[in-house]
């Protein structure tokens, strides 16, 4: 077991060097010179070609590409982010975990309601197949596919907060702020599990085991539960794991309109700022994310399998 | 196959659909009852009226009209962005299917990178790198977009490739490429057909999404989700404004979801025993 | 009193869309204490949907229709709830799949003890004993470590004694297998069918026994009916059918089985005589 864990995250890392590197060319790719931003970040009055030069080489821009995407990762390692452009006062880490709280109380709060709205209603869809809550559930979440997150936002906000009077509209400060973009969020989340927990218990239902488990005359409910959603759940392990990080992407669209002060606004004001290093640690840290999760749930899965555990101990 | 299709009332249904949506844009100037550029600071948040029959934005200008003028880069935006995903993927899946070896595993390596990344972070990485613009957004989508169809057709060229008709023009002494293409594009064409219309859904949703942020089709260009972002700034006294956009995204995408759905029945030999 | 079932007239239809298509017709059949009957036929004949339509075992797409008599109890149209508590008790099922037929995620002991759990009110030392006595009845060696594994670490022979001893313990008026040697290999086919003679030898329980092998029936089976695309070819006793059987679709069966038996013959001969 240990050796398999082992095999897995150094697995992961040439991945990660892709997605670093990536990050790294991203920044390298721009039109615009770093020196020269950098300059002009620090109200430089005059930027002459010699300055630039200077800045440069200060900067470390005239070494080799490969030695200075070394020295970028060893900085990321010690989670030097750089400076940003927009406000050199501040550092790119520093900005970041300024937003993350966040959006992470944002994302947890969807993942949440993701996980006990789809669990039963995916379960009873499946249990009552084609029956008028089955038709409803589905017809909804056929809606929801085709409704833009943001429109679903707009009119929550409307009806909720203007209309009704019940939540405020926007920002963040109580748990009553949190409700609304945590479910514009969740939404299309929600219509994702519903539809893979349902399709799962009912392919489930048609397997041996559970025909024998019938035939011993056991309660339909422990089929059910004991046996059915036991399994079905094992096989989403992955899937639930997976949503974390895309929930703490995902929640860029909502926090803009919501104006939730997480990564997401900070995102989109960096690009309208072209603040680049911000943009640059945001994509890497959503990457780094996905490969992280990605790899623990898989490593639990296989623990968690019975099959799978003997199979690679 | 055609019959089935027209069997099918669905998708002749959705079909019709979206080609009198897509008429209505092509007809623009002749259907719009006003310019939908026109500003009428005097008329702002008109009523529904026979004159402005969605009544006016907070400049004055007429909803319908904006929004038949809006089915053009909505709906022609998402269809280039299809274009061009469909040409890079299969451009992509054929050399890596045709060719194997080392050009299918770099290809294929590049394709596993792409699908484990999330891709909305990739089109707002594109977008910032490239800058605001249009041009960007659909390049961004096509570019996190193209792996899928590589993989799919990459599929259907190692099936076909052994197949005997194949190997029978080979011996005929066929140009192997031209063959593959032949044969192989058919029997391709319906998964594609399913998977392309079920993906226009979502480059509609994603590009007005950059739009209502700001980073896709710019103002006063009008564009369903860049009108939703305006109407966002005036939901406290006029929220009428953002009920006909919204609605007709969900229109537009149900449409072609549904046309998805439709022709999976259509095409799928097991569906309809 | 000795019947212990009573089938008349049982059909299945299955529905479709707008389609009805008829599965079983008009099927008729007694079962006795003690005695077995074999139930032979291709696959697809309509074997097994014989006895899940008594069991209620088939979902809302089937419509059954006719009769089953379990001991003065009708079961069609009984309620899924009685029927439930009649299953694994009253009458118990062998499938044909042992290596699907358990919940892969679920250890073997506590899938015995639920079905212990939903029948009787036994206290847990009760329930472990049983358990214990099961295994080692079916000759299974270590059955307290047995009891602690999953299912992919039993052979399939293993898994298929496991079921019939679970079938068993409950001392069933009725047992049905269903296929119970088609997925297993040869020599683990060998001593499952010694395990349903003894059964039928030791318990005097009724059987069903279901198979397309015609081998099979003949170890084991009184009395025979042969079923052709959901309809009885033929019945009768099991001398008979392999004798002087009525219908021909039944005298083909036999024949091609007696065909193949002298080739084996032959060859087996030829090889002797080689080696003499």
């Amino acid at each position: 077991m240990r050796n398999y864990i082992i095999k897995r995250v150094l697995g992961a890392i040439p991945l990660l060097i892709c997605i670093s590197f990536l990050c790294f060319v991203f920044i390298n790719l721009i039109p615009s010179d770093p020196a020269e931003v950098a300059l002009r970040v620090s109200q430089v009055p005059v930027i002459t070609e010699e300055i630039i030069a200077e800045t440069r080489a200060a900067m470390g821009l005239d070494k080799p590409y490969l030695v200075r995407y070394l020295d970028w990762v060893i900085n990321c390692l010690h989670l030097d982010f750089g400076i940003s452009y927009t406000n050199p006062d501040r550092t790119v880490g520093g900005e970041l975990l300024r937003c993350l709280p966040a959006t992470l109380v944002l994302a947890g709060a969807s993942l949440v309601l993701v996980i006990f709205l789809s669990l039963p209603i995916g379960f009873f869809c499946a249990v009552y197949k084609d029956s008028w809550f089955d038709r409803i559930t589905r017809g909804f979440i056929f809606m929801t596919t085709a409704m833009p997150a943001y429109w679903v936002g707009l009119l929550l906000m409307w009806l909720v907060s203007i209309k009704f009077d019940l939540l405020p509209t926007s920002g963040n400060g109580s748990w009553k702020h949190l409700i609304l973009p945590a479910f514009t969020v969740s939404l299309t989340y929600i219509s994702t599990y519903i539809r893979l927990i349902r399709n799962n218990m009912l392919e489930n239902m048609k397997e041996d085991y559970v025909l024998y488990a019938n035939v011993r005359g056991l309660p339909q409910k422990s089929i059910l539960v004991k046996h059915i959603l036991k399994n079905s759940l094992h096989t989403c392990i992955v899937a639930v794991g997976m949503s974390i990080p895309q929930l703490i992407a995902g929640t860029i669209v909502v926090e803009n309109v919501f104006a939730w002060p997480g990564l997401g606004t900070l995102c989109i004001t960096s690009i309208f700022n072209r603040d680049y290093p911000v943009i640059q640690t945001y994509v890497l840290l959503i990457g780094v994310l996905f490969v992280v999760f990605n790899l623990l749930f898989d490593i639990i899965q296989t623990i968690a399998d019975p099959r799978l555990k003997n199979e690679v101990s | 196959m055609l019959k089935k299709f027209l069997e099918n009332k669905m998708a002749v249904a959705m079909t019709g659909l979206v080609f009198i949506i897509a008429l209505i844009g092509l007809f623009a100037p002749v259907l719009a009852p006003h310019d939908p550029y026109a500003t009428n600071i005097m008329n702002k948040f008109a009523k529904f009226s026979m004159d402005y029959p969605l009544g006016t934005d907070h400049l004055g200008r007429c909803v319908l009209s904006r929004m038949i003028y809006g089915i053009r880069p909505t709906l022609g935006l998402a269809t280039l962005t299809m274009f061009g995903t469909i040409g890079l993927g299969a451009f992509m899946g054929f050399m890596a299917g045709y060719f194997r070896g080392w050009i299918d595993e770099i290809i294929m390596r590049v394709v596993d990178v792409m699908l484990s990344f999330p891709s909305q972070i990739m089109v707002f990485a594109v977008v910032a790198l490239l800058g605001i613009d249009v041009r960007n957004v659909i390049l961004a989508n096509v570019f996190i977009k193209w792996a899928w169809y590589a993989r799919m057709i990459r599929a259907g060229v190692l099936k076909y490739r052994d197949k005997n008709y194949i190997q029978f023009s080979r011996c005929v002494g066929n140009k192997e490429s031209f063959i593959l293409l032949r044969h192989l594009l058919p029997s391709i064409s319906s998964e594609l057909a399913v998977l392309a219309s079920l993906d226009i859904g979502w480059a509609i949703i994603n590009i007005s999404t950059l739009s209502f942020l700001g980073l896709g089709v710019q103002a006063p260009v009008p564009e369903w989700g860049a009108m939703l972002n305006e109407a966002k700034n005036v939901l406290t006294t006029n929220p009428v404004q953002m009920i006909a956009p919204g609605i007709a995204i969900v229109v537009l995408v149900t449409a072609f979801n549904l046309l998805g759905d439709a022709l999976r029945d259509v095409l799928d030999p097991k569906e309809a025993s | 009193m000795n019947t212990v079932l009573e089938v008349k007239d049982l059909s299945v239809a299955l529905k479709v869309g707008n389609n009805t298509k008829q599965i079983l017709s008009n099927i008729d059949f007694t079962v006795d204490k003690g005695q077995c009957l074999g139930i032979l036929g291709q696959s697809g004949s309509g074997k097994s949907m014989t006895a899940k339509s008594m069991l209620g075992l088939l979902d809302r797409n089937f419509t059954v229709t006719g009769s089953a008599v379990y001991k003065e109890k009708e079961l069609i149209g009984e309620s899924k709830e009685s029927l439930r508590d009649i299953r694994g008790k009253e009458i118990a099922m062998v499938l044909q799949n042992p290596m699907t037929c358990f919940d892969p995620l679920c250890r073997i002991g506590s899938q015995i003890l639920e079905t212990f759990q939903a029948h009787t009110d036994w206290d847990a030392s009760k329930q472990q004993a049983k358990a214990l006595e099961l295994l080692e009845r079916m000759r299974i060696h270590d059955p307290l470590e047995v009891m602690e594994k999953h299912p992919h670490q039993l052979s399939g022979g293993m898994l298929q004694r496991i079921m019939i001893g679970i079938a068993m313990i409950m001392e069933p008026s009725l047992l049905i297998a269903d296929e119970p040697t088609t997925a297993i290999d040869a020599i683990n086919q060998y001593s499952i069918m010694e395990e349903f003679k003894n059964i039928k030898n030791e318990y005097n329980t009724a059987m069903i026994f279901i198979t397309h092998d015609l081998g099979a029936i003949a170890k084991i089976a009184d009395e025979v009916l042969v079923l052709n695309q959901g309809r009885i070819a033929d019945k009768g006793s099991l001398h008979g059918i392999l004798h002087h059987a009525a219908d021909p679709y039944t005298r083909l069966l036999i024949e091609k089985r007696a065909a193949v038996m002298e080739r084996y013959h032959n060859a087996l001969y030829k090889e002797k005589l080689r080696y003499a």
